[in-house]
């Protein structure tokens, strides 16, 4: 009989409980819209069911599984929102984030980021990764990962205070 | 977490504040899926699979009929029997019930499918009624499933889908259920919306109004509609208005697709050379340019599915992506920013045979030197890139617009400008676009490459005369019949030879001229194949980059001079006047010339 020791098996709907929210959040920054958002995290998630097994037994790291399949699956995503934008422009609603009150600054200068921008901004400062780490959730080089946060930061510093990204370490 | 990473995180609970997801371990990922507002995604199935899953469905069936699942009547007449499928019995038989469960019908077919778990072709084989705790069902034995559901991007066969079964009970106590045994029935075809019931046998139930049969052969009648006003009757053709949809919706994901890739690959060509500073606009004008060739596949990928499908592609379609390559277009040529160049195009009237071949000179978006070429037609109205895309924009009629990849300008247009008045059609084509900054650096390069510069001979400054005042110019080669000069004339290179061939009638000579970017980038000028006497010459003359590759000649006797500055080719004297025996080659790096082409 095979025994698993002493490895700690979490059930699905613990871990759901643990990182729904987490997810959905992440996902409305890679979005900044909430439907999209929920779209993407509720088919995430329901991936993460249909593995969970592998998921579990591997004993790799879940949350970032998350958030891979989010970030892959927010680009798909997008692909569909910029065709969209290409041929029919005036069915596009206005971006969400401007309509985002409490914070309009830093919502609209997301909106204006690329899309890979945000992303890294995402797992840099929402997630809290180090960079090589938002590198491996990203799929690309760390110098690609530094392109982007640059990109990003040289964006954002017209938006929003530039103190605040003063302290960010590259 | 530091500051910004809370006010991402401020911002995002705000925005989501009162959002819930599903678990998928309770609720079940399919159904999780579907609460979501799970769509079938017809626009990313591939064209194969769409004419596949066409072939699949069409080729077996000439005409459809229409069930209304469970909304039976108790008419125990005409009741089918088995056999060859006969289809008025059939679906009395597949009728024959009552349903005894409410539903809403969904009001169209994307409706439908998108609430179904599956939706599949295959054969009926047989039908009968069975009763499961105390209820009564039709159970229809189904054979060769596919499921045509787009996800997979291809048919999938279902060989887990073998019993469809609905709720249908036999209430008609004076006449014997005709479903009391099973009906075996051949050559019925089936088109069904299925969704997962574990409550019957089989597991597999049509939707309301989810299941429609075709027996073999035409204009079978469809006696109630299954979906909504606008739909049609049929699914078959419910599914060809998809296909159709489906390839739009492809090239456009595709164009898309392949507009990010490319952007992506010129941000990661700007990674890895960072030094490189992109505020002078590279990054929109790679972006334009790609919007451009996306816009030109788009349209490409509609016309060749029609072609492909023998049909006539979607003409509000094509309207639309031939505006959209227009507008890409026009954005590409402003993110340009060339406002200073040279322009040549020619101007045709087809019903008038009128023909000008019109030279400008724009500076800062103006005309400041007006050419028609000699012999031509004068045009009353010449056009810059900028008047070019206005006119288009504001005659009636566009035949056809072609523009170039690399700056977006046109290259070719076809206009109607008034389409209640006959014979104002006309043509601007080979429209070719210099720009200044171009010029000059062509300039700069040739300036450093010419041999030293010397007077042309008096005979030539003569005969050259009525086209240009050109009086010096670059020898550079010489032998016993003749020499060869190039001269630069404006923007443009022209190479010559003396004696120039002259005749009785001759008023005056010309050189073969190109402009000076065209001369480096196609890096050969082939002067002519000039009849001297009993002798044709044919003149090549390398530019820089390919000067010091190895020439070749492909020739029938005579013999080959290659010459540091020229490659120059005496003809048979004994050939007849005007043939060309020869062929010179040169394989250079990337590039292969063959002259004459």
């Amino acid at each position: 009989m095979w025994c698993r020791g002493v490895v700690q098996v979490m059930d699905f709907s613990d871990f759901f409980r643990s990182e729904a929210d987490q997810l959905l959040r992440f996902c409305w920054v890679l979005t900044l819209d909430t439907d999209e958002a929920a779209d993407l995290a509720q088919e995430v998630m329901t991936r993460a069911y249909e593995r969970w097994d592998l998921l579990e037994q591997q004993d790799q790291n879940p949350a970032g599984w998350l958030r891979t399949v989010a970030v892959n699956l927010s680009r798909s995503r997008w692909r569909r929102v910029k065709r969209f934008r290409m041929f029919v422009p005036k069915l596009v609603a206005p971006p969400q984030a401007a309509a985002v009150a409490s914070d309009p600054d830093l919502a609209l200068a997301l909106e204006a980021l690329a899309l890979r921008q945000r992303q890294v901004i995402a797992l840099r400062y929402w997630a809290d990764l180090p960079l090589a780490e938002c590198a491996i959730e990203m799929g690309i080089s760390l110098g690609s990962v530094k392109q982007h946060l640059a990109r990003a930061h040289r964006n954002l510093a017209a938006a929003i205070d530039p103190a605040i990204l003063q302290d960010l370490v590259l | 977490m530091n500051d910004l990473g809370k006010r991402l995180n401020d911002l995002a609970s705000r925005a989501t504040t009162g959002v819930v997801l599903a678990d998928p371990s309770i609720t079940g990922p399919a159904t999780v899926r579907s609460v979501r507002g799970r769509k079938v995604t017809f626009g990313l199935v591939s064209a194969l699979a769409v004419a596949s899953m066409l072939f699949l469905w069409q080729g077996r069936n000439s005409g459809t009929t229409s069930v209304v699942v469970g909304q039976g009547e108790d008419n125990s007449t005409g009741f089918f029997t088995g056999g060859p499928c006969t289809d008025g019995p059939v679906l009395e038989l597949l009728q024959a019930g009552i349903p005894t469960y409410d539903y809403e019908p969904a009001g169209s077919f994307d409706e439908l499918a998108n609430q179904s778990a599956a939706v599949v072709v295959g054969q009926v084989a047989s039908m009968a009624r069975t009763e499961v705790n105390g209820r009564s069902y039709i159970e229809v034995t189904v054979s060769g499933v596919f499921e045509i559901s787009v996800d997979s991007g291809a048919d999938t066969p279902r060989n887990d889908i073998e019993i469809i079964a609905y709720q249908a009970q036999w209430a008609d106590r004076s006449a014997p259920d005709p479903l009391a045994s099973p009906v075996a029935v051949d050559g019925l075809d089936f088109f069904g919306f299925l969704s997962p019931w574990s409550g019957v046998r089989g597991g597999w139930a049509p939707g309301p109004e989810g299941l429609y049969v075709s027996c073999n052969g035409p204009g079978l009648p469809v006696i109630a509609s299954g979906a909504g006003p606008n739909d049609p009757a049929d699914p078959g053709q419910w599914w060809a208005q998809k296909a159709a949809e489906q390839a739009a919706g492809q090239a456009m994901a595709d164009a898309a697709t392949a507009a990010e890739a490319a952007n992506e690959a010129a941000e990661d060509q700007l990674d890895e050379h960072p030094i490189v500073e992109t505020s002078g606009g590279f990054e929109s004008v790679e972006a334009a340019r790609q919007t451009l060739a996306d816009a030109v596949e788009a349209e490409a990928e509609v016309r060749r599915d029609a072609n492909r499908d023998n049909r006539e592609a979607d003409p509000v379609l094509l309207e639309e992506l031939e505006a959209a390559r227009f507008e890409a277009g026009r954005a590409l040529w402003t993110a340009s920013g060339i406002s200073s160049y040279r322009l040549r195009y020619v101007e045709s009237h087809p019903p008038s045979g009128f023909t000008s071949l019109v030279s400008l000179r724009i500076e800062d978006g103006h005309v400041v030197d007006t050419e028609f070429r000699q012999g031509s037609d004068e045009a009353d109205q010449v056009f810059t890139v900028d008047e070019m895309f206005a006119i288009v924009a504001s005659v009636d009629e566009v035949y056809d617009v072609t523009l170039d990849p690399d700056t977006g300008h046109p290259v070719e247009l076809r206009l109607d400008r008034d389409d209640a008045v006959r014979g104002d059609e006309f043509n601007l084509r080979e429209i070719q676009v210099i720009p200044r900054q171009d010029l000059d650096d062509a300039d700069l390069i040739l300036q450093d490459w010419l041999p030293e510069l010397v007077p042309l001979p008096e005979g030539l400054i003569s005969l050259l005369r009525p086209s240009t005042d050109v009086t010096q110019g670059y020898l550079l080669h010489a032998n016993d019949d003749l020499q060869v000069f190039l001269y630069l004339d404006g923007d443009e290179v022209c190479a010559v030879i003396d004696p120039f061939p002259t005749n009785a009638d001759s008023t005056g000579a010309a050189g073969t001229c190109r402009f000076k970017t065209e001369f480096l980038a196609n890096t050969v000028l082939l002067a002519n194949s000039v009849p001297q006497g009993l002798t044709s010459y044919l003149l090549v003359v390398p530019s820089p980059d390919y000067l010091d590759q190895q020439w070749t000649a492909e020739a029938e006797g005579g013999t080959l001079d290659v010459t540091s500055w020229s490659v120059l080719f005496t003809e048979d004297e004994d050939a007849p006047l005007g043939q060309s025996l020869v062929r010179i080659l040169c394989e250079c790096g990337d590039r292969t010339f063959r002259l004459p082409s």
